[in-house]
């Protein structure tokens, strides 16, 4: 059930635009809009059966996930949205809208997001320019095709570098390690796993995240970047 | 900021919070530098297997999604109204008996109060190189014990930080640290990481009452009111704090903490805890 129709205080407050609401909005769409931003959907445009393959960048997805969010929660936009339908298709229009401009105004530079389909694959008309997101619009989640072949190879090297990192730390950073990070406990909770007061657990946890940092600089995932960002700006 | 400093902050996503004005401004970089972008790519899939290990690395992580939300509801989020925020205050575990307690005290303080450093103007105790705000803020310690408030701060009394904002600045850090720089999280409290809304009016309770027996050595303790706009984040201060030790000064002499953002009116006092 939606969020916004099943609580009608909260889609007061969301539609006055308090902060609170907006944030209780926010967290709870945010990683459905992502995961629709990365895996993509179909439309049609000027005849073509198009796939937009979703944003398998970080930055990519992050610009846009933002981006929507910001179009979503200015004031038009609140006050647009209905009450009636699930505000999670508002917010997967305002994200597809967000994409088709970016293909209308950058073809060029989207064109390695977007591919061709056969002709009767099962698209949607684009919708026209300026045109608001349709709250009950039905948007196309076929999964994309996946990441390239230099995505997987980076991140077969990531997961053996975390691997050797976790591998070096003794026993009780290890344990903290697993507790905060890999399984998203509480600070104090990973502390308390290992017999940490919650202040310690603080100072270990900055430690290793600091250590993480050097062990990725240090064994070359990052130091590539560095050299290719100074040599951008000498030129 | 200098491209080596973008460079440093896209970093430190992976050792704490980037703050949402210092996201904003790299935000906008990003979009132009192609470089960045790679390192902010590697940076981000690294700081999503810390926040999930190897199964996480197909989703932005949560403090992304964080640093995400803060530039989104600081673009677009409407303050509170005064009537909610003092609705707020009002609401829970009766705050405003402490803050009642506290005005009265403001009398009984006074000799107290002059011994502390807090500056009196809006425009002292800038961070080298700060702008000049005309927006003014303070910040007042009031120790507790049974028979009320005290002139001096025994490890058996409660201490009670106010504050007054006449420059209507939206959020307040405040913390403190003794010369051994342990840290006491006195808004936001741990595992908060940043800034709390700023209370209007005069001499407003900010954080809970702390028992100066707990988490509290004898000694001097410089407390830290940092107000502004944006948020202030654990890590700023952190790293601040670690500024200091690291060229080798005593929090108690110094009077406010190196951030590295200008828009940061900062006020702090000297507590002496027997």
């Amino acid at each position: 059930m939606s969020l916004l129709i099943e609580r009608r205080e909260l889609l007061d407050r969301f539609k006055r635009g308090e902060r609170r609401a907006l944030e209780e909005v926010y967290r709870h769409y945010a990683p459905d809009v992502a995961a629709f931003l990365q895996r993509g959907f179909t439309f049609a445009s000027a005849g073509r059966q198009l796939h937009f393959r979703g944003y398998d960048q970080p930055f990519d997805l992050d610009n846009a996930l933002q981006e929507t969010f910001l179009r979503a929660f200015k004031e038009s936009a609140r006050i647009a949205y209905d009450g009636l339908h699930p505000y999670k298709s508002y917010l997967w229009a305002i994200a597809r809208n967000l994409v088709l401009d970016e293909f209308r105004n950058r073809e060029v530079a989207m064109s390695p997001f977007i591919e061709g389909l056969d002709a009767g694959g099962g698209a949607e008309p684009a919708q026209r320019e300026g045109e608001e997101a349709a709250p009950s619009a039905a948007v196309g989640d076929a999964p994309s095709a996946g990441v390239s072949a230099e995505q997987e190879f980076l991140r077969n090297e990531l997961g053996r570098l975390y691997a050797s990192f976790v591998a070096r730390l003794d026993d009780r950073d290890r344990t903290f390690f697993r507790h905060r990070f890999e399984e998203q406990q509480t600070q104090v909770e990973a502390g308390t796993a290992c017999g940490l007061s919650h202040m310690q657990a603080r100072t270990l946890e900055k430690k290793l995240r600091r250590a993480f940092l050097e062990f990725m600089q240090t064994n070359g995932y990052l130091e590539a970047y560095a050299a290719a960002a100074t040599a951008a700006k000498a030129t | 900021m200098s491209h080596e400093r973008y460079i440093k902050l896209i970093d430190e996503m992976i050792v704490g919070d980037v703050p949402t004005a210092q996201w904003n401004e790299l935000h906008r970089h990003l979009a132009g530098c192609t470089s960045c972008r790679a390192r902010y790519d590697r940076v981000s899939l690294a700081e999503r297997m810390l926040h999930g290990g190897p199964g996480a690395l197909s989703t932005p992580s949560s403090s992304t999604l964080k640093r995400l939300e803060g530039a989104v509801l600081g673009a677009t989020a409407a303050r509170d109204p005064a009537w909610q925020r003092a609705l707020q205050w009002f609401a829970p575990t009766q705050r405003w008996a402490v803050g009642v307690a506290a005005a009265a005290a403001v009398v009984v303080l006074i000799p107290f109060l002059g011994r502390s450093p807090t500056p009196q103007r809006g425009d002292e105790f800038q961070t080298r190189g700060a702008t000049v705000h005309e927006r003014t803020a303070g910040l007042r310690a009031f120790c507790i014990g049974d028979d009320g408030v005290t002139p001096r701060c025994a490890r058996s009394t409660q201490l009670r930080l106010t504050v007054s904002n006449a420059g209507r600045f939206q959020r307040v850090f405040v913390v403190g640290f003794d010369d051994d720089f342990n840290p006491k999280w006195y808004a936001p409290r741990p595992p908060e990481a940043q800034s709390v809304a700023a209370p209007d009016g005069v001499d407003q309770q900010v954080g809970a009452a702390v028992k100066l027996g707990i988490n509290h050595d004898p000694g001097k303790v410089r407390i830290y009111a940092l107000f502004s706009d944006a948020p202030v984040t654990t890590q700023e201060v952190e790293s601040a704090a670690d500024k200091l030790r690291e060229q080798g000064k005593k929090p108690s002499q110094i009077e406010s903490l190196p951030l590295l953002r200008t828009d940061v009116i900062q006020k702090s006092l000297v507590l002496d805890v027997e």
